[in-house]
């Protein structure tokens, strides 16, 4: 159960701040619009905040009585989209894992950020007078050049997944009916609340044991040819 | 490119130029509030009265007040709070990065047996999440005495923090040119003053990276502070702002919002301070290296 929410967590968070990294430092990277810098700030910023602020953040935004987000919402017309974010059984756990994603996507930002800047501007130019655009250039230039730094972004990812404890610990302590209950945060319930040290210990090893295995995985298929092109 | 295209001044074709530009910038602009609209929400509802929050949360505050921080402050002691979340992250920082100094100059410079195994050992450092190493070090704590104590929660931020600022600084003392340290040699200069007056002046920007770092992460951190404290005096403020998430605060919104926003100045401080070298990613060449 706890497992299958850190899969669901970890697919969600592989999906939309790495995505939406990636897309953003390129578009910075490639010039295409203006004030970048300030782009780059406000999607940075969130990565030094705790969890723990992020958490109650969003707690009251997305309030189901008075918070912000619903209103703004039905302002929009689009009232029928309007959920319990924390109370319903099957949308909580990507509640959380959505923000959690929200404070996450500075750091793949930086991190394609940085790698973009040391892909040869050469490469690019060569796309563009083939007769590439950006899409073009994103998919079969950028993304096959950075595929170590996407190695490390991947791993960072699934270590933060797998450690997912805060959030839940602040917004939802694994409501309803524990359909938020992670690995992290099942290992501190049952060890130092229910005091079951070798139960939680075990789980304990079960969540190392998993983030070296995945790890290794990635690393084996990301980087492979990586450095033979 | 520019010598093709220097003809005269033509404001129309200058706009189609820049349209497709400015096109992207509003998308990105509206991207960006994605991640400034909630910030932003929080820090107009923390200067608002609640009945002015339950007129509109979009509106703004007229006229701003200040009630809800001084009424939150009282209330929750934030200062003891911050004062511990500022103790912890500079003194825990310090003995990561004081720690980790050594060993990124034996491992960057010169041949140990085993480098490599030793590396790679300090490594998984990196990987352990924080729940993996929770039994043990209570236990540890526990045996020392140092359960429920501010030094005891140093010791850990330290050490939890030693293997990422070993990974920055061994990076960045690679990239520090040989040559120095070989006329050094060449004088006469011991191991040890070679890493203590070359090394580590030059090393600097490194270690002012890595400690900025582990700054942030330790005033992010939560679940140490959790598990290895009790007493309400030694919370660092990420614990003791859990409170506010209790039916008394969150009654109403203003009182959170500002408790929020107070948690988080310190950092927004230091980001003002270091967010050219952060958010360029000039650590991430440390990492990689």
């Amino acid at each position: 159960m706890s497992l299958a929410n850190n899969f669901k967590w970890l697919a969600v968070t592989l999906v939309f701040p790495v995505t939406l990294g990636f897309l953003i430092a390129y578009v910075m990277r490639a010039k295409l619009v203006y004030a970048a810098a300030f782009l780059r700030t406000v999607v940075f910023f969130p990565v030094t905040m705790s969890l723990i602020a992020v958490g109650l953040m969003f707690l009251l935004i997305l309030n189901p009585v008075f918070g912000a987000f619903d209103t703004l919402l039905r302002g929009l017309g689009l009232g029928f989209l309007v959920r319990e974010w924390f109370g319903d059984y099957h949308i909580a756990i990507y509640t959380l894992a959505v923000v959690s994603g929200w404070a996450f996507t500075g750091l793949p930002m930086v991190f394609y950020f940085a790698g973009l800047g040391d892909v040869p501007k050469e490469t690019f130019d060569a796309a563009r007078i083939e007769g590439a655009g950006h899409l073009r250039m994103m998919w079969s230039v950028a993304r096959p050049q950075l595929r170590p730094v996407t190695a490390v972004v991947v791993m960072l990812t699934i270590f933060e997944s797998l450690k997912a404890f805060d959030l839940v610990a602040v917004m939802t302590k694994g409501a309803p009916f524990g359909a938020t209950n992670v690995l992290g945060y099942v290992v501190y319930l049952e060890t130092f609340w229910n005091s079951r040290f070798g139960y939680g210990a075990t789980l304990s090893v079960a969540i190392l044991a998993l983030s070296i295995l995945m790890a290794a995985l990635v690393l084996g298929r990301l980087l492979r040819g990586a450095f033979d092109v | 490119m520019s010598d093709y295209s220097a003809q005269p001044p033509n404001p129309l074709s200058a706009a189609l130029r820049i349209a497709p530009k400015a096109g992207a910038t509003l998308i990105m602009l509206a991207l960006a509030a994605v991640w400034l609209g909630p910030i932003l929400l929080i820090v107009i509802t923390s200067l608002k009265s609640n009945q002015a929050f339950l007129d509109g949360p979009f509106a703004l505050p007229s006229p701003p007040t200040l009630a809800p921080y001084f009424s939150v402050w009282k209330s929750m002691n934030f200062a003891g709070l911050l004062g511990n979340s500022l103790l912890y992250a500079t003194v825990g920082s310090a003995l990561a990065v004081g720690l980790a100094l050594v060993p990124a100059f034996g491992l960057s410079r010169m041949e140990v047996p085993g480098k490599t195994i030793i590396f790679g050992l300090l490594l998984t450092g990196l990987m352990l999440p924080q729940q993996t190493v929770l039994i043990p070090l209570y236990d540890t704590l526990r045996a020392l005495n140092l359960l429920d104590t501010k030094l005891g929660l140093i010791i850990v931020h330290g050490v939890y923090g030693m293997p990422a600022q070993i990974l920055i600084l061994r990076g960045f003392m690679t990239t520090i040119p040989r040559e120095i340290e070989k006329a050094a040699y060449l004088e006469g200069a011991s191991d040890f003053q070679v890493f203590w007056k070359i090394m580590l002046p030059l090393s600097l920007p490194g270690i002012l990276v890595g400690y900025t770092l582990n700054f942030i992460a330790i005033w992010k951190e939560f679940v140490f502070g959790l598990v290895f404290l009790n007493n309400e005096a030694n919370f660092p403020v990420t614990v003791g702002m859990l409170k506010l998430n209790s039916d008394r605060y969150m009654a109403v919104f203003n009182l959170p919002a500002a408790g929020l926003v107070i948690s988080q100045i310190p950092i927004v401080i230091l980001f003002i301070l270091t967010y050219r070298q952060l958010s360029g990613g000039n650590f991430v060449g440390a990492v990689k290296g």
